[in-house]
């Protein structure tokens, strides 16, 4: 987690991740691949919709805070490993929690995308790993407009 | 075309069979997910996932398209607000081939706007093994009948 073990990491900590732009070319190829419903993918249909007009499939916008993650990831990463320092390797994540869209996100939107580690915990089953918890969140200027929690491994540092 | 009046609670519907390539899991993850584990065969295997495994995004959004597939595009779908959870069961590998079911778990109609109904769904996806791989806890609003 941002190239620190899972004995250094501290429950509180937020970090700032980075920004998304939803396009109207990236929201219709996700509508088009994974969600080709008729109020994500046709004007009229989303002009009678809940949102008036096209907008971003849920999932697309869940997906947006993943590349903000890695980037930002990347970085500390890179920061610490510059200084000869060790890494620890980079763990699997095991699902997201509680999603909830407040608002519709449009084409020409930019959300800027934070995590909170949450909590942490070692796991009886991979002694060599700890699981944290992280209640990420994607704002467009402060208007918070995604929220959804997730679980990922995090290597230790060990004896 | 599904209205909300035409679900039943406990009605089961099959997703896929769908077959997962390792071109499309290497690029969903370019544009969302780029670590090593889901871009490249060989760093994939030295990995924790043990072999080139789909985006936990990715899979979620697979399960979405089978469900979209099933009935949610012949449907009076309006959205959703709310997720309960997306599990990440086991890894999803290139040559997976996913199959699995949508249940519905409850119906009731909304207090808000009393023309949309809310539906809970449990949907699941298992490979061709018979492997769980996916499971997606949720909620979509439909449009009523006489609405």
């Amino acid at each position: 987690m941002m190239g620190q073990f899972y004995e250094e990491l501290e429950p509180g900590t937020i970090y700032k991740l980075g920004d998304y732009q939803f396009t109207d070319e990236n929201i219709k190829r996700f509508s088009e691949n994974f969600a080709p419903v008729g109020f994500h993918m046709d004007d009229e249909a989303a002009a009678n919709g809940l949102f008036g007009k096209r907008s971003a499939v849920g999932f697309h916008i869940c997906s947006a805070w993943m590349p903000c993650f890695v980037a930002a990831n990347k970085a500390a990463r890179e920061s610490i490993a510059s200084r000869g320092e060790h890494l620890p390797e980079i763990g699997a994540g095991f699902g997201l929690e509680t999603m909830k869209w407040i608002a519709p996100v449009f084409a020409g939107d930019t959300l800027s995308f934070q995590t909170t580690l949450v909590n942490k915990r070692p796991l009886k089953s991979k002694p060599q790993w700890g699981l944290i918890e992280l209640f990420n969140e994607g704002f467009r200027d402060s208007e918070s407009v995604v929220r959804f929690g997730s679980k990922m491994l995090v290597a230790k540092r060990g004896q | 075309m599904h209205h909300f009046e035409d679900f039943n609670v406990g009605q089961v519907f099959k997703l896929g069979p769908r077959k997962i390539t390792a071109e499309e899991i290497k690029s969903f993850a370019a544009e969302f997910d780029p670590q090593p584990f889901h871009l490249n065969e060989d760093a994939a295997n030295s990995s924790v996932l043990g072999g080139l495994s789909a985006s936990g995004f990715h899979t979620g959004a697979i399960l979405l398209r089978l469900i979209c597939d099933a009935f949610l595009t012949n449907s009076s779908i309006l959205g959703s607000s709310n997720m309960e959870s997306l599990s990440w069961l086991k890894p999803v590998r290139a040559g997976d081939e996913l199959s699995g079911t949508c249940e519905v778990t409850a119906l009731r109609a909304s207090v808000s706007r009393p023309t949309m109904g809310i539906m809970n769904f449990t949907a699941r996806l298992h490979d061709q093994h018979g492997t769980d791989k996916v499971e997606l806890i949720g909620t979509f609003f439909f449009g009523r009948k006489s609405a």
